[in-house]
C-alpha cells in the first residue's frame, strides 16, 4: 500500500506544483503586457458593445 | 525570452493593472471552471481509489494506483497530438496560434509523460520486482518520447530567428510523434519483449466500481490537461507579446538614435564632418 500512496503523492504533488508554477508565471508576465493584448481577460464591462 | 527594461506605452503599468486584478493573470472564467472541476475530480478519484473501489483479484491493492497511471499513460498523447496539429498549422499556414499551441502542448505533454513513467515505475517495483526494465519496449519508447520532447523544448530556447526556430521545432515535433503509434502498439508488435499486459480497458476487463474509478481518473486527467494547456498557451502568447514589445522598443530606440545623428550632422561644416 505504501507504493500506492507514494505514487499518488508524487503524481498529485507534481501536477499541483506545475499548475501553481504556471499560474505564477502567467501572473508575472501579465503585468508586462497591456490588458488589451490579453483577449481572455476581456469582461463585459471592458467591451464597448457590452458583449 | 527578453524582458524589456525600458517600458513602452504598450506595456501594462502598475496603475492600470491594480484596478483590475483579473487582468494580471492568465485566468478567465473558462480556466476557473476547469480548475474547480479539476479539483473536485481529484477529490472524487482519491475517494474512489482508496475507499470506494475493491482490491483487484490479480493486482490486489496496487490496482488503486492504476486509476492515476492508466489515464496519464493514455491521455499524455493528447498534448503531444495538439503539439503536432499546431506544428502542421505552423508549417502549412505559418499560423502563430499553431506555433504557440505546439509549444504549450510539448511542455504539458512532457510533464504528463514524466509522471506516467514515474507512477509506472512505482507500480512496477512491487509488481515486477523492478522500477525499470530496459528490455521492455513500451517503457523505452515512452522514455524516448519524453526525451524527444525535452529536446524540442530545449530547441525552442535556442537564441536566433524565431521563425526559423519555430520551423525547426515543428519538424522535430512531427518526427517525435512517430513514436506514439510505436508505444501504443508495442505490446502487440513486441509481445515477448514487454512486461506490460495488452489493453485491459479495450478488452473490457474492468467492471463495476473499478470501471467507475477508472472513468473518474480519465475525467480528472482530462480536465487537468485542459486547464494546464489553456494556461500554458496564454503564457506562450504573453511571452510573444513581451518579445514583440521589446523588439518594437529596440527599433524605435535605434531610429531615434539615427535621427539624432542626422540632426547633429546638420549645420556642420565639411571640415567638421570630416574630422569625425
Amino acid at each position: 500500500m505504501s507504493y500506492v500512496i507514494a505514487g499518488w503523492v508524487i503524481g498529485l504533488s507534481a501536477l499541483g506544483a506545475y499548475a501553481f508554477a504556471l499560474l505564477a508565471r502567467g501572473r508575472r508576465l501579465s503585468r508586462l503586457v497591456a490588458p488589451d493584448r490579453q483577449r481572455w481577460s476581456t469582461t463585459r464591462a471592458d467591451t464597448p458593445t457590452g458583449r | 525570452m527578453t524582458v524589456p527594461t525600458n517600458p513602452s506605452p504598450d506595456l501594462a503599468t502598475p496603475s492600470a493593472t491594480a484596478s483590475a486584478p483579473l487582468l494580471t493573470s492568465t485566468s478567465s472564467r473558462l480556466t476557473q471552471v476547469l480548475g474547480i472541476g479539476w479539483a473536485i475530480s481529484v477529490v472524487l478519484v482519491v475517494c474512489a481509489a482508496f475507499w470506494w473501489s475493491e482490491p483487484d483479484a490479480t493486482q490486489g491493492e496496487l490496482v488503486r494506483l492504476f486509476y492515476l497511471h492508466v489515464p496519464l499513460a493514455i491521455l499524455e498523447y493528447v498534448p503531444f497530438l495538439l503539439c503536432g496539429i499546431g506544428s502542421v498549422l505552423f508549417l502549412w499556414k505559418r499560423s502563430e496560434w499553431g506555433d504557440l499551441m505546439a509549444h504549450a502542448g510539448a511542455e504539458v505533454g512532457v510533464v504528463m509523460c514524466a509522471l506516467t513513467l514515474v507512477t509506472g515505475a512505482v507500480w512496477g517495483r512491487p509488481t515486477w520486482g523492478t522500477y525499470w526494465d530496459w528490455s521492455d519496449v513500451r517503457l523505452v519508447t515512452t522514455l524516448i518520447l519524453c526525451l524527444l520532447f525535452v529536446g524540442y523544448l530545449a530547441l525552442r530556447r535556442v537564441p536566433g530567428d524565431p521563425t526559423t526556430r519555430a520551423k525547426q521545432a515543428a519538424i522535430v515535433a512531427l518526427v517525435a510523434l512517430i513514436d506514439i503509434p510505436l508505444i501504443n502498439r508495442s505490446v502487440e508488435w513486441w509481445e515477448n519483449r514487454t512486461l506490460h499486459q495488452k489493453g485491459t480497458i479495450a478488452q473490457g476487463k474492468i467492471e463495476d466500481i473499478n470501471a467507475f474509478a477508472t472513468l473518474l481518473g480519465f475525467i480528472m486527467v482530462g480536465l487537468g490537461i485542459a486547464f494546464l494547456m489553456t494556461h500554458r498557451f496564454r503564457i506562450a502568447w504573453l511571452e510573444r507579446q513581451v518579445d514583440r514589445v521589446g523588439l518594437d522598443d529596440a527599433i524605435a530606440h535605434r531610429r531615434a538614435e539615427a535621427a539624432t545623428g542626422v540632426d547633429a550632422s546638420v549645420g556642420r561644416t565639411p571640415e567638421e564632418g570630416g574630422q569625425q
